[in-house]
């Protein structure tokens, strides 16, 4: 029932995001879509996904795309700045172009439409639900079948999804070099695009996030350790734990965090993730009692964790800190 | 069984998301634009094959009331990979940008051509 609201809306919010004219308008339509997709996922019963989308689809991927239009803007020096943004002229052969992309998607959308409603009535692959619902218990000992599963069953897989973290981390650090913004008393890095001094800035949000930094390391902590019984796991904890150098940031925009023990921890978490999911996930986990078990999955979700924590507080900070190539 | 409405309005999404990838022309749209893509694939697999009265993939429930939890599985690694995408593809806008000082695609490539015959 709630799919017929919630579906709608998505659809409306897609159609808005492409035809808004204010970028930063439109970044946060990206916000409000994601997060009304989480909502989705948590009424078609996955509460992992849902964690994670909400996590890092709609508010990590907003503060990036966020910190990335406010670069740009701060690209454009002040002769440039008053014909920043130009009206964009919309032009008749733009106007054809994006008549013929309508044309073509809609015929598209309904030849797929077609085919899916002809052909697209999948049986229900009923074999393979039923081992993995039936036997995730007695095989793992993890009550949350989705922890099982990217723990366990398909280890491999985590292993290569944070190697591929751990590669755009790398690009993102390779595309982008320092050129020295730190914070100076009355930057105009912040100023520019704001309007108001940092130090105000600085004395409201103080208080309110020194209170919050604990609270922000126990829910990461809690979605962490307990991953492995109820919803969350690593990527959802580690990715709130980076909100701590995020909110560090607002309150302190100083880059003197070392980058190389942030790569040295992330790349030391990334080796023994690897080493524990040979060893203790495939190879000895027949021998393996509950108790071991139980611990196998912390750890792996702790390493986890730290390794998407340290990932993202590195593309965050090239990303606020560093010019591009 | 049949097809969900979420199957059919995940597809709809993709379709609206290809035709903002064609028709605008500006970079970072065409990246949000990705991700609106990647939120209808996520879509379609969390929607298909659901059941009315399911739970969550959570030990105590009865197996054959609980979601499918391989595709949830699954999903996790898309999203996380999505915002790896994510975060390339804008330092890769912001180097397009240092270089050529436009956000639109077609100013872009004109600058390049020029810069090619220049050289």
């Amino acid at each position: 029932m709630l799919d017929y609201i919630l579906l709608p809306v998505l659809i409306v919010l897609a159609l808005l995001i492409i035809q808004q004219s204010s970028l930063r308008v439109a970044i946060i339509y990206t916000g409000v879509f994601s997060l009304v997709s989480s909502l989705v996922y948590l009424h078609h019963d996955a509460p992992d996904v849902a964690l994670a989308e909400a996590v890092i689809g709609s508010t990590l991927a907003t503060v990036l795309y966020l910190a990335a239009l406010r670069k740009q803007e701060f690209f454009l020096d002040e002769t440039s700045r008053e014909n920043a943004r130009p009206r964009y002229r919309i032009t008749k052969s733009v106007k054809y172009q994006r008549i013929a992309a309508g044309a073509l998607s809609a015929s598209l959308l309904a030849l797929t439409l077609f085919l899916f409603i002809s052909f697209g009535d999948i049986e229900q692959p009923e074999m393979l639900r039923r081992f993995f619902t039936e036997e995730f218990y007695s095989d793992t000992s993890a009550e949350n079948a989705v922890a099982a599963i990217y723990l366990q069953y398909r280890v491999f897989d985590t292993v290569f999804e944070t190697l591929t973290l751990m590669i755009s981390v790398m690009a993102v650090i390779f595309f982008s070099r320092y050129q020295g913004h730190s914070y100076k008393p009355g930057a105009t890095l912040w100023q520019g695009n704001f309007g108001y001094r940092l130090e105000n800035e600085q004395r409201l949000a103080a208080p309110l996030i020194t209170i919050l930094y604990p609270f922000i390391m126990l829910l990461a902590l809690y979605i962490i350790l307990f991953g492995h019984n109820t919803p969350g796991g690593g990527f959802q904890g580690g990715a709130i734990m980076s909100a701590v150098i995020i909110t560090r940031y607002i309150l302190l925009p100083i880059n003197d965090l070392r980058m190389d023990l942030l790569q040295n921890i992330e790349k030391t978490a990334f080796i023994a993730l690897l080493i524990s999911a040979v060893f203790a996930g495939m190879l000895m986990w027949q021998g393996l009692d509950d108790l071991p078990r139980t611990v196998y999955f912390i750890v792996m979700n702790l390493l986890i964790g730290i390794k998407v924590c340290m990932g993202i507080s590195i593309i965050f900070i090239r990303f606020v800190f560093y010019e591009s190539r | 069984m049949g097809f969900g409405f979420g199957e059919i309005m995940s597809i709809v999404l993709f379709f609206i998301a290809f035709y903002g990838l064609m028709a605008r022309r500006n970079i970072l749209k065409s990246i949000i634009c990705l991700g609106i893509m990647e939120v209808s694939a996520i879509l379609f697999f969390i929607t298909m094959l659901s059941k009315a009265n399911s739970v969550p993939p959570i030990y105590g429930a009865a197996p054959e009331q609980m979601a499918d939890p391989l595709p949830q599985a699954l999903m996790i690694t898309a999203i996380v990979i999505g915002i790896c995408v994510t975060a390339v593809d804008l330092t890769l806008f912001i180097s397009l940008y240092h270089r050529y000082r436009t956000t639109n695609w077609d100013k872009a490539k004109t600058l390049e051509m020029k810069e090619r015959e220049d050289a």
